[in-house]
């Protein structure tokens, strides 16, 4: 018995959305959109469950997917400040210990003159 | 100093302009030069441009920190202190062993005789006119003439009796022996004093009574000996003993100052001044370590380190908190970029599993047709003629899907996310020491790895499918790892393997190289073999999408076997999977139902994924080949002629199978599989269904370059026996007492070997065990084979919870973590557990213990050699062995 309309158009309007669908070539497409609507009513309504499925954990799963994007795009800055921070606590700790080089040096200067 | 710090910093950041070695404020954009004007990078490539800087500044920060101050005191105190003992040491020996001769006149012509045999040439001995100490002693030795005196004497004698005649007086006699002249001395001078010729008469007789005086010849022997120590010409002289002052000799001049000198003065100082240097320098190399420098929870005692190395300071503080807080970042972002991977592939997933779902519900169609087709076939219809082109738009094979997924074109994701799906097929990011773990696993029990069976016919060989567990031992850098396998018999056997890799190293592993060496006695016989791998490499819990998943592998593993799982409702998708990952050489064979067809669709190469160049572009890859034949009898009694040999495809599927006038055997049921009955579960299938599949023995033929020899030497018969912890003292004495390589000596004759003792006092501390004979392996192999022994009876008994937590020193977290894990009873049982490995490193620790969950990290030292405080063992371990 052929599938009534409104199972057609909702079928349809689900391959229409499902990723793994579109993902198939057109003639893949077409073939298997026509094997779809041959099928009984009983069975286009499990691939509707399937498609519909897909559509819930496909959507959960590109909410989790922008949720890391978000935070990778998100750790660009961070990592960059963390450079920033990183490099200016290392030019303080070069010049501390330049100046304390600088300083045992003139120290030891000074007693060589001493002992002159 | 700091200008080459300076340097290489400005490098790190691409300021290369000299100007910028004075730093008079901080640099406003750190960053500058990574990003191109005009032009954004994508965000994958801007991580990676700030994550590559940053660790080359982190690594410029910790050269800066170690190199440039190193404290160059701590060497020259011990190399001083080196140079004094070996002074003493030398001044000892040429004391001991100089050369002097004797004062003694008696024995001048003694030492005239050495002097003469084996020091003439040396100045002073001999001399050309006479006055060498040689001829002097011969001087010296010569008794003057008697004569002569006793020609005085008589002339004296005759002047006088001539005299006292003429005075009418009687003569007088005076003996001539030169017995006697001493008592005609004593006459004369008494009697005959003032008598003529008196004078020469005493003279005479007392120049020939009077000893001479040997004063210069005893100068001049100490001169000579002087000469002879000085110039070692003594043959009995000690050569000069020359300690290393060299840095990296330290710890083998240490020793020998402990062997041979500890008791020469100076050799304390000696010995305190290089422990000192070595401990210091001990420091370094492990502050050195750049695994200490990258995981956020070993940074914090790093930075603790290096702070109580080199004092606190604000500065300090600040530049290691900031390196930390950079770890940190990276660590969140590694944790996200897998994420997103991990949901990339549940996406591919989803999207194959709704396709095979639709395949599945096309499938109804299919059957009817089927029926069709056999109803037609009843009638008499040629089944080949009902191969309708309509039906072949309906098979999709999820082979393709999978691979459409994977070669999604970057431009539909962001590309750092493409780059990242390649890295979670390197070893390292799949899941650490689990995934390889698995890896390894499968790689030992993959049907290939059952052409070592081949050569079972060489004796003693080892046979690797029947290995009993392995563990990962040692990471050796990217793309090969170590791993000791145990087989069934206990022996341990270290195991290299290497990742081969396509594209130049960067692309997806496509084998397993594996290599092992076997020790027989002093010979080292090595074993290599290699296995394509793409099919399980891929695999991993994670990562269903590439290659096989969990489900199929299962089945793959087991197909050196009757396996009944592949007999199946669809057994076509069970064959086109295992072609799918099968490697080359494997082939399935497919039956016409009236038994007279059959083909043969052999996988002639294997498919190479994705090449992805240097930017993660995917520039294409390599699709496998099958060669599909065919042959047709007469009668089903008939034997098979040859194979019709066809052309190659990249497509085993219907269409191709078409091709080659092969019917789609899923779809047309009077096709059916050849093969026996399963043997395991009978029940399932029949033997219409079953599929044979023949398995290449020797796909890609292993390399066995040598005999393969028998392994370790095994230690005793009580090997494969269990020890619980309360049978320990057992377990030890098994070792100690059944290792016939083992020497047996009294206690009191070990202490020269810092080593040896170090076993003993394991021994016995480890099992309050005291041998009445001590077990003091004598080499170091055997030192090892007992480490080994040792490790692996402590590797029997099990640890509380509380111990390990104590032990690795485990915050709570962390150890629930851990438990979590490991999802095993109360208490560990390290047989059974990986993360315990025991590590025999002589170089680096001695006998190691750690615990690795791929996670969490941590090592006690059992036994070090050489280090004073060692062994530690145990100390806190001494809970579980009470």
């Amino acid at each position: 018995m052929p599938l009534t309309k409104a199972i057609k158009n909702k079928l349809l309007g689900l391959l229409q959305k499902s990723k793994a669908f579109l993902s198939l070539s057109k003639a893949e497409q077409k073939a298997m959109r026509k094997r779809l609507l041959a099928l009984s009513e009983d069975k286009a309504l499990d691939v509707i469950a399937v498609l519909e499925d897909e559509q819930i954990k496909t959507e959960a799963l590109e909410n989790d997917l922008k949720t890391y994007e978000d935070q990778l795009a998100a750790l660009l800055p961070a990592l960059k400040q963390a450079s920033s921070h990183l490099q200016k606590a290392f030019i303080a700790l070069q010049e501390k210990e330049d100046s304390r080089s600088t300083d045992e040096e003139s120290q030891a200067l000074l007693e060589e003159l001493e002992n002159v | 100093m700091f200008k080459n710090a300076f340097t290489c910093f400005n490098k790190a950041f691409g300021f290369d302009s000299p100007s910028r070695l004075v730093f008079e404020k901080p640099v406003e954009n750190p960053l500058a030069g990574l990003e191109t004007q005009g032009e954004t990078k994508p965000l994958g490539q801007q991580l990676d441009a700030v994550i590559n800087t940053v660790d080359g500044q982190i690594n410029t920060i910790k050269n800066f920190l170690l190199k440039n101050n190193i404290n160059k005191a701590d060497i020259l105190p011990a190399q001083q202190s080196i140079n004094t003992l070996e002074n003493n040491i030398n001044e000892r020996n040429r004391e001991k062993t100089a050369i002097r001769f004797s004062n003694d006149p008696k024995t001048f012509a003694a030492t005239a005789n050495i002097l003469k045999n084996k020091y003439a040439d040396v100045p002073g001995v001999m001399d050309a006119n006479g006055y060498g100490v040689i001829q002097l002693i011969a001087s010296y030795n010569t008794a003057p003439d008697a004569s002569s005196v006793q020609g005085h004497i008589a002339d004296f004698e005759y002047n006088l009796n001539k005299k006292l005649k003429e005075q009418g007086k009687k003569p007088i006699t005076l003996s001539l022996e030169p017995k006697d002249f001493a008592a005609t001395k004593k006459l004369i001078e008494e009697d005959y004093k003032d008598e003529p010729g008196a004078t020469e008469v005493l003279k005479a007789i007392t120049a020939y009574t009077q000893p001479k005086d040997p004063s210069d010849i005893q100068a001049r022997l100490v001169k000579i000996a002087e000469y002879i120590n000085d110039n070692g010409l003594n043959p009995q002289q000690l050569a000069a003993v020359r300690l290393s002052s060299d840095p990296a000799n330290f710890r083998s001049t240490l020793n020998q100052i402990k062997n041979q000198y500890s008791n020469v003065s100076g050799a304390k100082e000696a010995m305190d001044t290089i422990n000192a240097y070595l401990t210091a320098h001990a420091e370094e190399e492990a502050l050195n370590d750049s695994n200490l420098w990258k995981d956020s929870k070993n940074f914090e005692k790093t930075a603790q380190r290096l702070i109580n190395k080199f004092g606190y300071s604000e500065e300090l503080r600040q530049t290691l908190d900031a390196i930390k807080a950079y770890i940190n970042l990276k660590e969140k972002l590694r944790r996200v970029r897998f994420g997103i991977f991990q949901k990339e592939a549940d996406r591919a997933n989803m999207a194959l599993t709704t396709i095979e779902e639709l395949n599945k519900a096309a499938g109804i169609i299919e059957g009817l047709l089927s029926k069709k087709h056999k109803e037609e076939q009843a009638s008499g219809v040629p089944y080949a003629a009902l191969s309708a082109p309509d039906l072949q738009e309906v098979s999709i094979s999820t082979t393709s899907i999978k691979q459409r997924a994977l070669d999604r074109k970057p431009s539909e994701k962001p590309l750092e996310q493409a780059r990242e799906k390649l890295k979670v097929t390197e070893i390292k990011e799949i899941s650490g020491e689990e995934a390889m773990h698995e890896l390894i696993r499968h790689a030992l029990a993959h049907p290939k790895v059952s052409v070592m069976k081949a050569a079972d016919i060489v004796p003693g060989r080892k046979n690797i499918a029947n290995l009993k567990k392995f563990s990962i031992e040692e990471s050796m850098g990217d793309g090969q790892r170590t791993f000791t396998v145990v087989d069934t018999n206990n022996q341990s056997i270290p195991v290299t393997v290497r990742v081969g890799r396509n594209n130049g190293g960067q692309g997806i592993p496509v084998a397993l190289e594996l290599s092992w060496d076997e020790k027989i006695g002093n010979a080292v016989t090595t074993h290599q073999t290699r296995i394509g791998l793409e099919d399980f490499v891929l695999y991993s819990k994670q990562d269903k999408t590439y290659g096989m998943d969990e489900k199929t592998f299962k089945w793959a593993k087991k197909t050196n076997t009757t396996e009944e799982k592949f007999v199946d409702t669809d057994p076509m998708s069970k064959a086109e999977n295992y072609l799918a990952t099968a490697p080359a050489g494997a082939h399935i064979t497919l039956i016409s139902g009236d038994g007279l067809t059959e083909w043969r669709i052999t996988k002639e190469t294997q498919k190479i994924g994705q090449f992805v160049d240097d930017k993660g572009e995917v520039v294409g890859g390599i699709s496998p080949k099958f060669r599909i034949e065919k042959r047709i009898r007469q009668n089903p009694d008939d034997a098979w002629p040859q194979w019709a040999v066809n052309e190659s495809s990249d497509d085993y599927s219907r269409a191709a199978l078409d091709s080659q006038s092969v019917p789609d055997v899923r779809r047309n049921s009077a096709l059916a599989f050849k093969g026996d009955k399963p043997t395991k579960n009978p029940d399932v299938g029949s033997q219409d269904e079953k599929a044979k599949i023949d398995i290449p023995k020797d796909p890609i033929s292993p390399v066995f370059s040598r005999p393969i020899s028998t392994g370790p030497t095994k230690l005793n018969d009580d090997q494969g026996q269990e020890y619980i912890g309360s049978e320990l003292n057992k377990a030890l004495k098994a070792i100690v007492a059944s290792n016939p390589d083992i020497q047996v000596e009294k206690l009191e004759n070990i202490n020269e070997h810092e080593y040896t003792k170090g076993i003993l006092r394991n021994i016995k501390e480890l099992s309050g065990y005291i041998p009445s004979i001590s077990a003091l392996p004598n080499s170091k192999e055997k030192i090892d084979k007992a480490m080994w022994a040792l490790g692996e009876q402590i590797r029997t008994i099990g640890l509380t919870d509380s111990v390990r937590k104590e032990l690795f020193d485990l915050d709570d977290k962390t150890f629930a973590e851990i438990r979590a894990n490991e999802r095993i009873g109360q208490g560990l049982d390290l047989r059974s557990n990986n993360s315990f490995k025991f590590i025999v490193d002589s170089q680096k620790g001695g006998l190691i213990l750690r615990y690795d969950d791929g996670r969490n990290v941590s090592e006690v030292v059992i036994y070090k050699p050489g280090d004073p405080g060692s062994p530690r063992p145990l100390r806190n371990m001494e809970s579980f062995l009470n």
